[in-house]
């Protein structure tokens, strides 16, 4: 029986590190769930960042979970611009949330010929995470996978009027038609 | 066996490799200040929260704890230690249990050197201790606790296995090349599987912020397995 030691140690070391993932789920969600409407806790992480904490309060977020190393987010970047020219104002607010360092995503920035022009969050999995459990879609599992990206949501008034994931013109013309009721 | 780590801790072979750790972990945390206070003009409870966000991520601090680990097991190896222990009349059920509250105590050790490194550079960047402790996420702290116990617990292994110093340079090698086929395969083809390496799927105890059924599941397979060679190695190994 010499196995016995190390499966009851293994045991407990699962079970350790199962109750502390059950309690960081516990604390996240339970924060999640007493958040107002479905935009306050994305405006609390926009509230601790010091360049956009006077964005906090816009109106329509239109956000855009993306990285560098996924393909149909580099070519997503240069329609995002477009609707930034288009639909930017003091009530609209276009930003871009990734899980990478700032500084490999400025170097990578860098070397693009097409700079994003729209405002960023970096290392940000909570966010992240907490983004993919508002999909209204049930179906569609949650996590980080790289078929999850890119992931683009519109929220007027703090509710989710817009919700796609993957790239497509078809997607890109969708936001454009609701940023566009929203600001007509 | 506490008194024994004590007089351990006490000996010139530990004290040494702790103060050089004890540099180096002074310079990483002055780099995390740096950032916080100077890039991000972070101050206060905000600076305090970044680092300690930055010092519960990090995977350099358990490169460090992996190295420091290596060569004190080598050295107890290679010193007879052990086999004194055994000569001594223990058995070799209890010498496992004194590896893991080796691994324990030192995981412990660690992260209290890297908050005393924390702590004194507080006072230059208008933070403070307490604010530290008040502004760290406790499950992030107990994540990176479990993160280097498993990384101890490989070293341990290894020192078990193959008790030469040498064997720092390729498991270093070892780690950054897992490192660098994972980011490949997500970069070049968009392949996540890369989180299934050993080396990989641990450390996502401390950079995933809530781990999935699968994730934990390959963990405690990887930390499984650990135990077992440990205690076979152990079994198995010829003291006398």
């Amino acid at each position: 029986m010499k196995l016995k030691l190390p499966i009851f140690y293994s045991l407990v070391f699962i079970t350790l590190i199962s109750a502390n993932n059950e309690w960081a789920k516990h604390r996240t969600y339970s924060f999640y769930q007493n958040a107002e409407n479905q935009a306050q806790p994305i405006r609390e992480e926009l509230k601790k960042d010091k360049f956009l904490s006077d964005e906090a309060g816009a109106v329509t977020l239109v956000i855009n979970l993306w990285a560098t190393w996924c393909g149909p987010c580099q070519k997503e970047i240069p329609k995002l611009n477009e609707l930034v020219n288009k639909y930017e104002n003091e009530n609209t607010l276009f930003l871009a949330i990734t899980d990478e360092k700032e500084d490999d995503v400025l170097d990578w920035i860098d070397l693009q010929k097409n700079e994003p022009e729209y405002f960023m969050l970096f290392e940000n999995k909570r966010l992240i995470n907490y983004v993919f459990t508002i999909n209204p879609d049930k179906q569609i599992k949650k996590g980080r996978a790289p078929e999850l990206l890119p992931t683009n949501l519109i929220i007027h008034n703090d509710q989710v009027i817009y919700y796609e994931q993957g790239y497509s013109e078809d997607n890109i013309a969708k936001m454009d038609s609701v940023l566009n009721k929203i600001q007509n | 066996m506490l008194q024994i780590e004590i007089k351990l801790i006490k000996s010139k072979k530990f004290i040494l490799p702790a103060v050089i750790l004890f540099l180096v972990l002074l310079f990483l945390a002055f780099t995390n200040y740096w950032v916080g206070a100077k890039s991000k003009e972070l101050e206060g409870a905000n600076l305090a929260a970044f680092v300690s966000t930055k010092a519960t991520q990090s995977t350099i601090l358990a490169l460090f704890f992996l190295f420091w680990m290596l060569q004190f097991s080598i050295h107890l190896q290679n010193s007879g230690f052990y086999k004194m222990l055994v000569l001594f009349g223990w058995l070799r059920k209890k010498l496992f249990i004194y590896n893991i509250f080796q691994i324990g105590l030192y995981a412990l050790l660690l992260l209290l050197l890297n908050y005393l490194c924390f702590a004194v550079l507080s006072f230059f960047y208008g933070t403070n201790p307490v604010q530290l402790i008040f502004n760290s996420e406790i499950n992030g702290l107990l994540s990176q606790y479990f993160y280097l116990f498993a990384i101890g617990l490989f070293a341990v292994f290894v020192g078990y296995v193959w008790p030469n110093y040498i064997l720092i340079l390729p498991v270093f090698i070892y780690w950054l090349f897992e490192g660098w086929i994972n980011n490949f395969l997500v970069k070049r083809f968009e392949l996540d599987f890369g989180k299934y390496f050993p080396l990989q799927s641990t450390q996502q105890i401390i950079s995933e912020t809530i781990l999935n059924y699968t994730q934990i599941l390959t963990i405690g397979i990887y930390a499984s397995l650990l135990f077992v060679f440990l205690n076979l190695s152990i079994q198995k190994k010829m003291f006398v």
